[in-house]
């Protein structure tokens, strides 16, 4: 029984000595020639403007907030693609109307203009 | 294995519950009430499992997206509340109680 | 191990059958998201259209009902796989649920467009709240019942922070919000738990699997006490009832009319059908907690009524007490048949009194704010009198005065809780509606009061246009008729309890 979890504990020893190894290796193997542009946070190459502690726009909200409903909604389509099969026309056709409605829903915002940003 | 499912959600739901009782800040009140719709999809996950039935899972979706329409609606009044211009915090929504 | 080729294959479909027992419902959905679509188009000007739309929305679904009444026979059955009702309980709930939502819609374009909030989505909101209150009277699974109560939950909240600018709105909203979904979260582990108990979702699965003798199952029982915590929340029972009074004054006062009757008459449905049904083997681990929940209701809710002086807590309070005088019936529902007749009973009362006493509050109030302190009722008769006297009629049936049909609901649950040899609970009821009475006359008698000479008028009363006043008058009728056409409404609630559980024998 316990054996069984035996893989588990050799791969938890595997990524641990990675982990530490590979940092460990660069350190001692590597040149050191430390400069100022070194410290920055790295941001995709791009160099930052000011601290990352400023406020942000509450449009990002906003987007945030209609991304995760329609997000989440997907979470029905996983069930159903594994039935749709069995389902037939019927399943296709009810998936459709979910869907519509979504889209509907998505028409709306789309037409508030709540995903223009300001 | 299950009876420690159990326990597991019903310590992270205490968690939760403390969270809401205890914590000012409406976003986080939020989060605690989150951790305890998680953990309510636990329970149903791990009796499912046990069960060897599928209802469980189901049911675990619909909560999974029923709590994200309302995390949507309660940052949507936050937002409006913040641009009114009131400080975050629970306990000063006492404006009818004078 | 794969859990795919282990699952019995799906190839029932629904059918036919299964849409026609949802068509109420289906109508207001269709209707919601026609409404959304028509704000988009519809002028602001016109936006009176959408209210017509609406009305037409709600008319033809309650024809529907009615129609179902008739058509799912007495004995009533499920569809969609034992998901919903199509009975004559969840056909009379969905009636008294379209009128007060009409009623609604009657009073809302006035009011909203002297308060400067005639937005197009409070139509489509108020459908919205409206499917997931006729889907909760039908529920008889536990998955539809979750799903019923957060769809007409969410939209109420939405409804209940309306006025955008408000900082009472937005704060009324919030916490309606947070403690909502804190109740729901309560709610959903119950559920849980009865789920993984009983291993089943519907009801009528989980009332079979309740009645097998064998040892207590404290999980079980756990699980049962925290649903009914869940649905005290959403009726308002006391000690569940924190965020009534904040957020029936906060809201304006047109979706405060709504959802202080609609939202209680749907979860007293459920209510009904889970407890006095689904659970009625388990009756003797939750019936004391139920009678708890109704006296403590009934005693908090009168008294801190006497002490108000806003309309909008008073009735909010009063609310409350009522929550506790229909959960009587629930409580005694499982022993005596006349528990639920006298509760439906009760809650159609409540329904038509209440809305109509909201009503008058909303036809009253004015520009840029709610008609909301005592001292703006104060010679109300003098100026408008047939408001007025509505009110006091209101009031008096609130009050539980005979010819009134808040009357006959308060005599039905006391007789059944006599009969259930629980004289003491009958008693709590007396007494606590002798204390009522204090502050329904209190707030009638104000309106008789004239104003000192030189005095300043501190609030204007506006107008009462005709679909403000239609509605005022078409509820007073109802709560007269409900107060003297007895025999036919107890009928028809006898009708309607017979068949609370389609599908489990």
């Amino acid at each position: 029984m316990l054996s069984d979890y035996a893989p588990i504990l050799v791969f938890l020893g595997v990524c641990v000595l990675f982990g530490a190894g590979v940092p460990l290796l660069s350190s001692l193997l590597g040149p050191r020639r430390p400069s100022a542009e070194k410290d920055l946070p790295y941001e995709s190459g791009i160099v930052p403007v000011e601290s990352a502690r400023r406020r942000f726009s509450v449009s990002f909200y906003v987007t945030a907030m209609l991304f995760i409903v329609f997000d989440v909604e997907s979470i029905f389509l996983f069930p159903w693609a594994t039935i749709v099969r069995q389902l037939r026309v019927f399943g296709v056709v009810e998936m459709g109307i979910f869907i519509l409605v979504l889209l509907l829903g998505l028409v709306y915002i789309w037409a508030k203009g709540a995903l223009t940003w300001e | 294995m299950f009876p420690y499912i159990l326990l597991t959600a019903g310590f992270l739901f205490a968690v939760g519950v403390l969270g809401v009782l205890i914590r000012r800040n409406p976003l986080v009140v939020f989060m605690s009430i989150e951790l305890m719709l998680n953990a309510v999809n636990l329970v149903l996950v791990g009796y499912s499992s046990y069960l060897n039935s599928e209802e469980g899972q189901i049911f675990a979706f619909m909560v999974i997206v029923v709590a994200a329409a309302e995390v949507v609606v309660g940052l949507g009044l936050l937002t409006r509340v913040f641009r009114i211009g009131r400080e975050l915090d629970v306990d000063d929504l006492d404006e009818m109680q004078q | 191990m794969s859990m795919i080729a282990g699952l019995p294959l799906a190839t029932a479909t629904p059918g036919g059958g299964d849409l026609v027992g949802l068509l109420p419902e289906v109508i207001v959905a269709v209707g919601f998201v026609a409404l959304m679509l028509m704000d988009l188009v519809v002028p602001p000007s016109r936006r009176s259209w959408l209210a017509g739309a609406t009305a037409a929305v709600l008319a033809g679904a309650f024809a529907m009902s009615v129609w179902g009444w008739f058509d799912a026979g007495p004995a009533g059955r499920t569809v969609y796989f034992g998901a919903v009702a199509y009975d004559r309980l969840s056909a009379f709930v969905n009636c008294v649920v379209l009128v007060s939502s009409l009623v609604t819609v009657m009073i809302s374009p006035g009011y909203l467009n002297r308060r400067g909030l005639h937005h197009g989505e409070y139509y489509a909101l108020l459908l919205a709240a409206t499917v997931g209150m006729m889907l909760l009277d039908a529920a008889t699974s536990l998955m539809v019942i979750f799903l019923a109560i957060e769809l007409l939950s969410i939209s109420l909240y939405i409804l209940s922070g309306f006025a955008r600018d408000e900082e009472r709105s937005q704060e009324a909203a919030i916490k309606y919000l947070l403690l909502g979904s804190f109740a729901s979260a309560f709610m959903l582990f119950g559920m849980a738990l009865v789920y993984g108990e009983t291993g089943h979702t519907q009801l009528a699965q989980i009332a079979l699997a309740m009645s097998h003798p064998g040892p207590l199952d404290p999980l079980l029982v756990g699980g049962v006490i925290l649903m009914f915590v869940g649905f005290a929340f959403k009726v308002s029972a006391a000690p569940f009832h924190f965020w009534t009074p904040d957020v029936y004054q906060g809201a304006p006062v047109a979706v405060t009319t709504f959802m202080s009757v609609a939202t209680k008459v749907a979860a007293f449905a459920v209510l009904i059908r889970v407890f006095d049904d689904a659970f009625a083997s388990y009756y003797a681990h939750w019936s004391s907690v139920v009678i708890a929940v109704a006296i403590i209701s009934m005693v908090v809710g009168n008294l801190a009524a006497l002490t108000q002086t806003s309309v909008k807590r008073m009735l909010a309070y009063s609310g409350i007490a009522q929550a506790g005088y229909i959960l009587i019936g629930v409580a005694v529902g499982v022993a005596v048949p006349l528990g639920v007749q006298g509760a439906l009973y009760y809650l159609a009362a409540y329904a038509v009194t209440n809305i109509g006493a909201f009503a008058v509050v909303t036809v009253m109030s004015g520009h840029g704010e709610d008609l909301d302190s005592y001292d703006h009722l104060r010679g109300l008769w003098f100026r408008r009198p047939y408001v007025a006297a509505a009110l006091g009629f209101f009031l008096l049936s609130l009050g539980g005065f005979p010819v009134t049909a808040g009357f006959f609901g308060k005599f039905l649950v006391f007789a059944a809780a006599i009969a259930a040899h629980n004289v003491a609970l009958a008693i709590w009821g007396i007494g606590t509606s002798a204390v009522s009475i204090f502050y329904y006359l209190r707030v009638a008698l104000l309106m008789f009061q004239r104003r000192e000479e030189g005095e300043e008028q501190p609030y204007a009363w506006p107008r009462t246009s005709l679909l403000g006043g239609g509605a005022v008058a078409a509820t007073a009728a109802g709560t007269l008729i409900l107060g003297t056409a007895v025999p036919l409404l107890l009928t028809v609630v006898q009708l309607a309890q017979a068949g609370t559980l389609p599908g489990a024998t």
